[in-house]
């Protein structure tokens, strides 16, 4: 005679713990397809598809913003400070390419009898479509790509002229910039102080704003001084700006200087930049 | 219609992550609107919703930016886990269950993102990281939690607690 016979269904917690399973299969296997460019194709149309929507609602959120401040402040206040700050960033970028350009690299292109590119440099406008601030990733998406001419490696500026990035990422209809505050950017810098030009490397911070690094403590920069690109290492042109040296401190026990880096691009507000499509970075070799 | 209304959200949160969110960063970091309504689901409904969210919400958003496809649905899995483990221990749809899955969940995420980005050779300095990024994230995401749950709240209240359909992990 048998017995009823009794099968233990599996609880929820075992359930779960299979749906965690197949959800860690899933992540696995499309982040192995997305590294490998499979999944390319589908991020473009992802990124075509929302374009309409986020640029939409960017300047919607950027309209509530600006509401939300005229109401703190006067609309005149408000309107003077954003046109002094515009004009800010581009008399700074002015003062960069003035200082740097005429100060050493037009005796250097003259000597090479180099034409001075930045007069005929080929600027190709693009409007960003996404943005990504999040502390381990900092970059834009454009809507430029591989089909209008742009290529990696390419650099990216505000309308103002501050540099923003570098394109790293390309696909057919869009690009992705590494903006300068990415924990993976370093650029070669000189810092334009009072006491004369000091090199450093500007490096992207997980979380809080670029580092200046590796700026003698002697060469005596302070804040508020510019930081341009130096040109060195062939990726950036000389002469651009980057930003202004913030929080400088100089302890007597260290080497170099500890200090910040404020973009002077407004990178959480960049809705159209600037790709600059002559300059050809450089790729060294090693010393023989 | 649940269903329906979780899917639009989830492409809410995909959209609004690339566009107004970055202008809006207390403490300079960006709310995680697809890890916190994947776990607030979770708590309202059920894990297994929001886990279905999590994946959802997350593709959306991995295909809209830079991170790899399917990051997003990993780095869900910590808080999503200990959202589904409250809810087996504690009171049922509580304020206090989502606030640890989301701020502890936070953390996992990052820690698992560091590692998936130091595996692809592209990992920032884990020090300023965790200090700088994940602890500023878990804080700003905890913040955001209560909004985020007393909406669905809300939905529940209209929507009822449990519809008729598929519930996953249960």
């Amino acid at each position: 005679m048998e017995g009823p016979s009794f099968q233990p269904e599996p609880g929820p917690l075992l359930r779960w713990a299979l749906w965690l399973v197949g959800t860690l299969a899933l992540a696995i296997a499309s982040m192995s397809l997305s590294q490998a460019g499979a999944l390319d194709s589908l991020r473009s149309l992802a990124v075509q598809a929302a374009a309409p929507a986020t640029l939409a609602l960017r300047g919607a959120a950027l309209d509530a913003s600006d509401l939300v401040r005229s109401l703190l402040r006067r609309d005149q206040v408000l309107e003077e400070n954003e046109a002094l700050r515009r004009e800010v960033e581009e008399l700074r970028a002015e003062l960069a390419r003035r200082q740097d350009a005429s100060q050493r690299l037009a005796e250097l292109e003259r000597l090479l009898q180099l034409k001075s590119s930045r007069p005929q440099d080929g600027l190709l406008g693009a409007r960003v479509v996404a943005l990504e601030l999040g502390p381990l990733r900092q970059a834009v998406a454009i809507d430029r790509g591989s089909d209008d001419g742009l290529r990696e490696g390419m650099l990216v500026l505000s309308e103002g002229g501050s540099l923003v990035g570098t394109i790293t990422t390309l696909y057919p209809d869009h690009a992705w910039v590494t903006l300068v505050t990415d924990p993976r950017s370093a650029v070669n810098v000189t810092v334009q102080g009072g006491q004369g030009d000091a090199r450093g490397v500007v490096v992207g911070r997980a979380g809080s704003p670029p580092s200046l690094e590796l700026v003698p403590r002697e060469a005596g920069i302070e804040d508020g001084d510019l930081v341009v690109t130096s040109g060195l290492g062939g990726k950036f042109p000389p002469g651009l700006l980057v930003g202004v040296a913030r929080s400088v401190r100089a302890h007597p026990q260290d080497t170099f200087v500890r200090a910040q880096v404020e973009p002077s691009a407004p990178l959480s507000r960049l809705q159209a930049v600037l790709v600059l499509t002559t300059f050809q970075p450089i790729r060294l070799g090693e010393p023989s | 219609m649940r269903y329906a209304l979780g899917a639009l959200m989830a492409l809410a949160t995909a959209l609004l992550a690339y566009s107004v969110l970055p202008s809006v960063r207390p403490l300079g970091v960006q709310p995680d609107l697809a890890l916190l309504l994947a776990v607030c689901w979770a708590v309202a409904w059920s894990p297994g919703e929001g886990l279905l969210l999590a994946i959802v919400a997350g593709t959306l958003s991995d295909l809209l930016g830079t991170r790899p496809v399917g990051l997003s649905a990993l780095g869900a899995l910590p808080a999503l886990a200990l959202a589904a483990l409250g809810q087996a221990t504690v009171v049922q749809a509580s304020l206090p269950t989502a606030l640890v899955a989301v701020g502890l969940g936070t953390l996992a995420q990052h820690i698992l993102h560091l590692m998936v980005y130091t595996i692809t050779g592209e990992g920032p300095s884990w020090g300023d990281a965790l200090l700088r990024g994940a602890l500023p994230a878990a804080l700003v995401n905890a913040l955001w939690t209560p909004l985020v749950l007393v909406l669905l709240w809300g939905l529940r209240a209209l929507l009822g607690p449990r519809m008729a359909g598929p519930r996953l992990g249960e």
